[in-house]
Parts: C-alpha cells; structure tokens; sequence
C-alpha cells in the first residue's frame, strides 16, 4: 500500500521551491548594481558641480559656503569622502545644460539649485527632493492689495524657473514691470518705493528680505513649484543610494533643519522630514 | 431554485479543482521555476548591469537615452511581462499533456460544460504567471524602482488580466499542436517576437513628433511596435511601476482588457474543438 504523504510535507513540496526562489532573488536584490560608491570610496574624494554663486545655497563665501555645500561637506563626511567643489561659472546662465560643458570627469554629482523637472531626469538620476522654489512675490508687512494693476519689479537671477510663465502671469495680472539687475538693486526699489513689490525666486528672496519687515509667499498656480535636489549621472545607483540614506539620517537628526535656519531658509521650502 | 444553486455550486467546485491542479502541477514542475528564476536573472542581472554602462550619462545634456529612467529601471517592467509571457503561454502545454494521457477525455465527459473547464485552466495559468511576475518585481530594490503598495496592487491586477488573456493564448496554440517539442518550438516563435517588438528593450520616445519618431527607426518597426498589442501592457506596467508611458495610458488598459476578453472568446471558441 503506498503511504499518502502528511499535509505538512504536501504543503512543503508545494511551496518549498517557490520560497527558495523567491527568497534566492530577494537575496539577489541586495548585489551593487553598479561600482559608482566603490570609486569614490577608494578614491576617498566625492567632486560636485555647483554653479559659481547661487544664494542661499552657494554663496562663494569661504566662512558661509552655503546650504548645499555645508549639508553635501555633512553628507561627505559621515561617508568619510572629502569633498571637492566644482564650481561652474555657466550653470544657470544657459536653459541647455549641454552648454554648461559638465562630464562625468570632472564630477560625479551635479549640486546647487538642480531642478528636478522631466528635462533634468532625461539627462540625470536624481534624488528625492530636499528643497522646492518657485516664482515668489515680496511686498511689506501688512500690504494686502496683491500685485494686480501694481508696479512690480522682477529680478529673475540664474534660475532655470519658467520664466515664460511668470511673464505670461504678469501680463495677466495686467502689472506694469520694472527688471531690477541684481538683488540689491531688487531690496533698494523695494525700500525706496520704486515698486509696489517684487517678484523673484522664492529662495533668493528668503535671503534677502528681512522677514520681519517683509512677507515673503510663493505665486500660485499656473505657476509651478519646482523641487530641487542632487542630480547623479545615470546608472550611478550606489552612490545615489549611499547619499540619499545619509541625507535622510541628516535629516532625521536635524542637520537639515539647522542649516536651513542658519541660511535663513523659510522651513516651508524644507521638502524632507515635512 | 435551490438545484439551480447547487448546479451553480457544483460547478463552481469543479472550476476550483481545476485552477487547483493547474496551480499544483505548475508549482511542482521544477522546469518551470527555474525559467521563472532565470529570465529575471538574465535580463535584469546581465543583460541590464551588462548595457547599463552604455546608456549612462557621460555629459550633461548630451542625448543618449531620452527616457527620464536608467536603462535597467526601462527594462524592468517588460521583464515582468516577459516572465508573464512565457509562463502563460508555457502552462497550457498542459492542455497537450492531458490530451496526450487521456485525463482531459475524462474532464470533458462530466457534466461539467466546457467553457468553465477552460476557465479553470486559464485561471490556473493566470495565478501561477502572477507567481511568476512577481518574481521578478521581488528585485525591484536592485534596479531602483520602489513601488508603493497601491502600485504593487496595480501591477498584480494588471498581470493577472493579461497573464488570462496570454494563457488563452495559449491553448488556443496547443489546440493546433499536437506534441510537446513542437509546442516549445512554436511557442518560442511566438514569445519572442511579440516582445522584441514591444518597445521592451528600446523607447519610442513620446517627446519626438511621429515624423523625428519615423526619423530614429524604421517606418517598418515603428508600425510593427505600435500593432503589437504587448506594446500596450509593457507601457501600461511601465506606467504603474516607473510613473512613464509612451502612449494614452486609458488606451494601454483598454487594450489589454480588450485582449484579455478577446483572446480568451477565442479560446473559448477553439476549445469546442478539443
């Protein structure tokens, strides 16, 4: 008489195979898809492409580098990497990347202001965004006429913001514009009265009006929120892995937060931990 | 009433035990784990670590790979529905193997009708692809992608759909075979083709018009792409897991739901045959 088999060794026979499988390509999930992170590691150095000067987040000031180059310099040393800022004088002056001449040579992270829009990720890996700007209106304390039928002055700086867009908005808003050059000409015209508000990209603005005497908000739709953060070059995962799980450990331990407030960076703008 | 219930019942019972062997026999067969184990392997691990490489990016803005993803999370998803081919079209060999034995005589001869004996083949198939299909999603993590649990839900229900219309593909192919070797043959000479001509291993990217589209490839395999109805549930997976599609994404659903009910209409016809 042949023995039937017991329930237990049926359901082993059934499924064992099927758990070894799936547990042999779980395993496999865990292999380096790539030998970006082991590069830097033996060379010990992380070089980042940065534009020249792009207040709050590089300011070219040896004492007060910046946002992104104290949390990268953060993230750098908790990797045990130094950090070699590359800075590059084109990013941001020319809406084609192409023209800013940046390779894989010469950097493996692309850092200071990258916006994370589609066109960016047809060229670039990025990482979860740490940051977001947008188009954002500055008028003093307690004015709540908007900027319809206003004076407005504009200072679009080196942002890759749609400018097309704000143009479109202002003529919308039927405003008459005032292009300021810099933004000191921007809190001068402001101060001086020259123009009822001014218009600019949220984080610049943040640096440079005093929050106690001026409110600071983002324009709203049709205008877009833009997220910022790393770009890596493509199929670069480890290293897009190893820096992404130590800014969220920054994060988690206020690191972020503490250099936001140190640069003087509106909370709201802060994307992670929010 | 109540016998019409108990009929009802009955055959329920009957769909159950035949979605039951199918699901055993698949899961017992060793052949069939270890082709569902090894296509991940092959194409995530070598072929996608092997070309990864020449799809990074080397300068910024430099066109090479205009898809806003690695080339390996662009491949990932029709893995998934390669796996879901196969083992689809692979489990209604069990079709030949009945009929080669002499047990599909006696299945056809109970009361129970035929239709829901083909149902019950078809939905065996479907689960044990969707076992198969998951496979594959379980290296997610290795190449980047992170499916939240609304995606996973997605993904499944979509493999589950297609997975029944490619099983009653199947068997509307192991109606015209009659031995085992020709099936491999045959099915091979069908699998294939249908997913190098998916889109599977390179883009039609959406941002070109038609005519820059008839530019990059040939008008021959642009018309070929876009007739393959797998062109449409690779798209719509590609959709759910990577957040990218090259056509309507309401188009790519409605044509997997179309395929699902036509094929399986179509197997239901063939199957009167048997």
């Amino acid at each position: 008489m042949v023995e039937r088999p017991s329930r237990f060794r049926s359901v082993l026979n059934d499924f064992g195979p099927l758990a070894v499988v799936f547990a042999l390509l779980f395993a496999v999930s865990f292999l380096p898809p790539d030998t970006s992170r082991a590069e830097i590691d033996t060379r010990g150095r992380l070089s980042v492409c940065m534009p020249t000067s792009y207040p709050p987040l590089v300011t070219g000031d040896a004492d007060v580098p910046g946002f992104e180059v104290e949390l990268l310099q953060a993230i750098a040393d908790r990797l045990g990497w130094r950090l070699n800022v590359v800075s590059n004088s084109l990013m941001g002056r020319d809406y084609n990347p192409r023209s800013w001449r940046i390779n894989r040579a010469q950097c493996q992270l692309l850092a200071g202001g990258v916006a994370l829009s589609a066109q960016t990720r047809s060229f670039l890996d990025t990482s979860a965004p740490h940051l977001r700007t947008g188009w954002a209106v500055v008028s003093p304390l307690g004015d709540t006429a908007g900027i319809a039928d206003r004076t407005v002055g504009v200072y679009v700086g080196l942002t890759g913001l749609d400018r097309i867009a704000l143009s479109q908005y202002l003529r919308s808003q039927q405003v008459s514009t005032a292009i300021l050059r810099d933004p000191a000409a921007m809190a001068r015209a402001l101060e001086d009265g020259e123009v009822d508000v001014v218009v600019t990209e949220a984080l610049l603005a943040t640096q440079t009006f005093d929050p106690d005497a001026y409110e600071i908000a983002l324009l709203p739709a049709p205008l877009e929120q833009i997220p910022l953060g790393y770009g890596f070059w493509k199929g670069d995962m480890t290293l897009r892995r190893a820096v992404e799980s130590t800014l969220h450990d920054l994060t988690d331990e206020g690191v972020v937060a503490s250099l936001a407030e140190r640069y003087e960076i509106d909370p709201d703008l802060l994307t992670l931990g929010h | 009433m109540s016998t019409a219930l108990s009929r009802g019942f009955g055959q329920a019972r009957g769909v159950y035990a035949i979605w039951l062997r199918e699901v055993k026999r698949s899961l017992r067969d060793k052949g069939q784990l270890v082709g569902g184990v090894s296509r991940p392997l092959l194409w995530v691990l070598i072929l996608g670590i092997g070309l990864n490489p020449y799809f990074r990016g080397e300068v910024y803005g430099e066109v090479r790979f205009v898809v806003p993803y690695t080339y390996l999370q662009f491949i990932f998803p029709a893995v998934i529905v390669l796996n879901i081919l196969y083992t689809s079209i692979q489990s209604a060999v069990s079709l030949i193997w009945d009929r080669e034995f002499g047990f599909l005589r006696e299945v056809l001869v109970s009361p129970m009708p035929r239709n829901l004996i083909l149902l019950g083949k078809v939905l065996g198939g479907a689960t044990t692809a969707v076992i198969h299909g998951c496979m594959v999603l379980v290296v997610a993590r290795f190449v980047g992608v992170a499916p939240s649990w609304s995606d996973i839900a997605q993904a499944i229900g979509l493999m589950f759909v297609l997975s029944f219309g490619l099983t009653a593909f199947g068997i509307v192919i192991a109606n015209y075979i009659r031995g085992f070797e020709s099936f491999g043959v045959f099915s091979n000479a069908v699998i294939l083709p249908l997913y190098f001509t998916a889109s599977s291993v390179f883009p039609l990217d959406p941002a070109l018009t038609r005519a820059q589209t008839l530019v990059t490839y040939p008008e021959w395999l642009v018309y070929m792409v876009e007739f393959n109805p797998l062109t449409y549930a690779i798209d719509a997976m590609r959709g759910i897991l990577i957040d990218f599609n090259q056509f309507d994404p309401a188009f790519n659903f409605q044509v997997v739901g179309v395929l699902a009910v036509g094929l399986f209409l179509l197997a239901m016809w063939e199957f009167r045959k048997v």
